[in-house]
């Protein structure tokens, strides 16, 4: 019993990791645009797409496939941005969730044309696929990859907003944008840099993902609706709320799918979202929710 | 535009699309476009329910077809399980829709934005997933629907099949239509448009803002219940894959394409998103890409919808009968 509940635990801190990154994508384009992508899920597709394209056809060594993946994917949500997001920054709220929802069909259909419709399998990260805790408890080594990266970017991105100039005009930004323009921070060029890091973040966990999980054209949806869960969990805004909320959402996952019913598996995050917005719409970390008159 | 007029130029409309299967019959092809006409009458009642919620009570549903599915649902209750006539099926539809949509929206309701969003999206794959998973309803392999009976006509007779089905959808959303511009024009409606542009000032001046959202959401969702069933018994068989998360996505899409501000629109954006993969046939595995870019295209350039672009160009040639 306590072995398979460590399993489940593993399970749920792996997929947790990913969700996270994620959530930390949604939040980071949020913040400066109070625009929710719901594309953001296709950039994990990309991830893992490209991570194919360069581990496996073009047979490169790990790290500079990931590395090159990462930059793509960057570059994928820079033009993204330019392309769709830019014209549509002051249409309503509804208009712009459509456009992005119109973004998520139109990649995963160019992604069904470039690489077909069957799962392609990426090889592990390391040579030794399986490590052997005691009898029962076999860790796959790949999940210790997905949480390593991960905690890697989450510190990479926390020095980011903390130390760098470009970081701390980011949070002027969110703060109060028109004081942000006014001491000559350029909005546009913010909006922009935080769609290429988020797509950025979202290529990371899909590269490191896909592994484990094989990479399939319409893999990216489900992905990008329980990162949105997570960042809605941990609180809307909030990085560390959004890493806590997906690591939450992770585990409870896992473990109701183990325990409950694996059929239900996406029933129960939804669930969890629900009783969140329903009691606690702030979220976990999330500041209170003020009504503007 | 004057009610009057308003009223005037939607039974012009609707004569139209009423004389449309006496010329089409002609054709060989008639009945194909039959074929596709009725999928967009079904697709437009649900639409229009779906535009009075976005449009005028200002708030975001994306999970309608949930709705939908426990109309299709029930249908298959009452007329396979319960071997009852099909209407009583129809009624179970909206009674469960009216119950289930009111208690939903008393929590849900006091959300705006992402986060209604997002809520209304996971009510709607919530129920999609309970009825893959429900095995009395054959769970993801799907379950045949009986016959639509009214009174021993039987709208599902191979002779007769399109012709009934088409007149059947377009006249329920006739009737739909007429319900929504009517609530539209009285105290309630002036009272949602208030709410719609300021929802605090809404309040203030003493609209009971929370009685009016709840009343349109379960309208709406009453409507795409019945759409669901008619869907049922139109199809034979339903899949719970008919009614998940894209259904949803499409609904909000015909809503949005067409224009939020006219309950017309969402009948305009039921054509353009239902014909648009029928046309995109020929174009086979391009069919998500074109489609994708033509849902950002058209919100791009027309914000307010393409129903904005047909009244411009309307205007347009009123002008040029005038001159002469």
């Amino acid at each position: 019993m306590s072995e398979i509940f460590f399993q489940y635990i593993i399970n749920g801190l792996t997929f947790g990791a990913i969700y996270a990154l994620i959530a930390l994508g949604f939040t980071v384009i949020y913040k400066t645009t109070d625009i929710i992508n719901f594309a953001q899920g296709e950039f994990v597709m990309l991830g893992g797409m490209l991570m194919y394209t360069f581990a496996e056809n073009c047979s490169m060594p790990i790290l500079p496939s990931f590395a090159l993946t990462a930059v793509s994917v960057c570059f994928i949500g820079i033009i993204t941005e330019r392309l769709f997001i830019r014209p549509a920054l002051n249409a309503s709220l509804i208009s712009v969730i459509i456009i992005t929802i119109g973004i998520s069909i139109l990649y995963q259909s160019a992604a069904m044309l470039i690489w077909g419709k069957e799962a392609l399998i990426i090889r592990p990260f390391s040579e030794t696929e399986f490590i052997e805790l005691s009898e029962e408890i076999i860790l796959n080594v790949q999940n210790v990859w997905i949480f390593g990266i991960t905690i890697f970017f989450m510190i990479i991105l926390h020095l980011f907003f903390e130390k760098t100039i470009t970081g701390k005009a980011f949070a002027a930004c969110s703060s109060n944008p028109n004081a942000a323009a006014l001491v000559g921070i350029n909005r546009n060029k913010m909006v922009l840099t935080s769609f290429a890091v988020s797509a950025g973040l979202a290529g990371i966990a899909g590269a490191a993902l896909c592994p484990l999980t094989n990479a399939s054209y319409n893999m990216g949806t489900l992905f990008g609706l329980k990162g949105f869960c997570a960042a809605i969990i941990g609180g809307l805004g909030n990085n560390l709320g959004s890493i806590l909320g997906g690591f939450m959402l992770g585990i409870i996952q896992e473990l109701g799918a183990g325990f409950i019913s694996s059929g239900y598996k996406d029933a129960i995050s939804f669930l969890i979202l629900i009783i969140f917005l329903v009691f606690k719409p702030s979220g976990l970390l999330g500041s209170k929710w003020k009504k503007r008159v | 535009m004057s009610l009057y007029r308003e009223k005037k130029g939607l039974l012009f409309f609707f004569l139209i699309i009423g004389l449309i299967p006496l010329f089409l019959n002609k054709f060989q092809a008639g009945g194909y476009y039959i074929g596709v006409l009725t999928p967009i009458g079904l697709y437009s009642l649900a639409a229009v329910g779906l535009n009075l919620l976005i449009g005028f009570a200002g708030q975001i549903s994306l999970g309608h077809a949930g709705f939908m599915s426990i109309g299709a649902y029930s249908s298959v209750y009452v007329c396979a399980k319960l071997g009852y006539p099909a209407i009583y099926g129809i009624a179970l539809s909206i009674i469960i829709n009216c119950i289930l949509a009111y208690l939903i929206s008393k929590p849900i309701l006091k959300l705006k934005g992402h986060y209604l969003a997002m809520a209304t999206l996971g009510v709607g794959v919530i129920i999609n997933i309970v009825f893959r998973e429900f095995m009395y309803f054959g769970g993801g392999e799907g379950i045949s629907v009986p016959d639509l009976k009214i009174f021993s006509f039987n709208f599902n007779d191979y002779k007769i099949k399109e012709i009934a089905y088409f007149y059947l959808a377009w006249s329920l959303t006739l009737a739909s239509l007429v319900l929504s511009i009517n609530f539209i024009n009285s105290k309630a409606g002036r009272a949602l448009r208030a709410l719609h542009l300021n929802e605090i000032a809404a309040a203030a001046l003493g609209i009971n803002v929370s009685s009016y959202k709840t009343f349109i959401f379960v309208y709406s969702a009453v409507l795409a219940g019945i759409s669901g069933s008619i869907t049922a018994h139109y199809n034979s068989y339903i899949l719970p894959s008919t009614f998940d998360l894209h259904t949803s996505i499409k609904l909000v899409s015909m809503v949005i394409l067409g224009g939020v501000m006219d309950v017309k629109g969402a009948i305009l954006g039921a054509f353009i998103i239902t014909i648009l993969p029928e046309l995109l046939g020929k174009f086979d595995e391009y069919e998500g890409l074109v489609y994708g870019g033509i849902i950002i295209a058209a919100l791009i350039f027309f914000p307010n919808g393409l129903i904005s672009l047909i009244k411009k160009i309307n205007a347009k040639i009123l002008k040029l009968f005038k001159k002469k």
